[in-house]
């Protein structure tokens, strides 16, 4: 009885914190990928928040835009767009860069 | 660039090459000889990669954007489920040649096909820059031969010891592996929002950063998240505790 009321608990628990029935509306940011560089290079994101990137490449060539501390990587082909859901963070700073050209394109995320 | 080359290459080849070392090494434990059954995998593997990175843009757009996503979460939950019945093949008592097989064959394509589709595409986007495409595809063989040199060592640790003992290795080795893959299947449906991300469980980093070269290692090897989400660890301890079940009752 017990571990039955601690399995539905737990089932309860995820379905609630893991849900995707959200009424709020969830804010977009653009970044923009020109000559291998992110514009805008920083990012402002609220805290506590589920935020939508839409990533346009500019470029002819392929990016991969990826965070390792946000465990997000998307590859972005040349001439097209993509969104990565991100969020809710804590307030911070998480780096993301273009795996194909990590010398050039950065990028931060400011949580605040 | 050509370090930059190695460095994504070999990661994306390590994964890929630790897999095949070990049902390679599976398949010895049982008698079976892999040989044939690898290569025609990893070259049907490396057919559907090409195909996968030329089509990459419009894969991406498909299911309101959440196509790339997708293909990946599938091709990963297919290579968790196919693990733990080839794993379970390898420890049992009476093997199935063709379940064995095909599983394992299986598994090689999928991963095969996830993990030189980047490397495809990475290359693609310079192959008209005659200036550092030489350096690139240089890099890029550095990085497979270190790759496969790793695989080709851990292929000989596990034969080196006692076969009831590299079998238990094998299938706990493969176990990470799983585990880790269900950690990068839960980031891809919650990077789409088709399940919901929570803040953080806690943050390692500071004893691995993924940003390090170890840390890189880490992740390619076993999928090493310093900031994982409840339901990766959740998925990850249950994956860990499947295999462990397994090897108790069948090891």
């Amino acid at each position: 009885m017990i571990r039955q009321n601690i399995l539905k608990f737990t089932l309860l628990f995820l379905l609630c914190s893991h849900s995707n029935i959200c009424f709020a509306e969830v804010p977009i940011i653009e970044i923009k990928i020109k000559n291998h560089l992110f514009y805008p290079a920083e990012v402002n994101v609220p805290s506590n928040k589920k935020v939508k990137l839409l990533v346009i490449n500019e470029d002819d060539t392929p990016e991969e835009w990826e965070s390792y501390e946000l465990n997000r990587e998307k590859v972005i082909m040349g001439g097209r767009k993509s969104y990565i859901f991100i969020g809710p963070l804590s307030p911070g700073v998480y780096n993301f860069f273009g795996e194909f050209h990590p010398k050039t394109a950065q990028g931060i995320i400011l949580v605040k | 660039m050509m370090l930059e080359s190695i460095i994504l290459i070999l990661t994306e080849i390590l994964e890929a090459s630790v897999l095949i070392a070990l049902l390679y090494s599976g398949w010895n434990c049982i008698g079976l000889n892999g040989r044939s059954t690898t290569l025609k995998s990893i070259i049907i593997g490396m057919i559907c990669s090409l195909v996968i990175a030329y089509y990459l843009g419009d894969i991406s757009d498909t299911f309101e954007g959440r196509g790339q996503e997708l293909l990946n979460a599938i091709l990963l939950s297919f290579c968790i489920g196919l693990i733990f019945i080839y794993s379970y093949f390898c420890l049992n008592e009476k093997t199935n040649v063709s379940i064995s097989f095909l599983t394992g064959s299986l598994i090689v394509i999928f991963s095969i096909t996830r993990e030189v589709s980047e490397i495809a595409i990475f290359l693609m986007g310079y192959i008209y820059n005659s200036e550092l495409l030489p350096s690139l595809l240089f890099g890029g063989l550095i990085g497979i031969g270190i790759g496969t040199s790793f695989g080709i060592l851990l292929y000989y640790f596990l034969g080196y010891i006692s076969s009831k003992k590299s079998k238990i290795i094998t299938v706990s080795l493969l176990g990470l592996l799983a585990a880790g893959m269900s950690t990068e299947l839960i980031s891809y449906l919650m990077q789409v929002d088709i399940i919901g991300s929570t803040t953080f469980l806690y943050d390692s980093s500071f004893i691995i950063n993924e940003s390090s070269l170890i840390g890189r290692f880490s992740y390619a090897i076993f999928r090493y998240e310093s900031t994982p989400t409840l339901l990766q660890f959740l998925f990850y301890v249950f994956i860990l505790c499947s295999f462990s079940t397994l090897i108790i009752k069948k090891g």
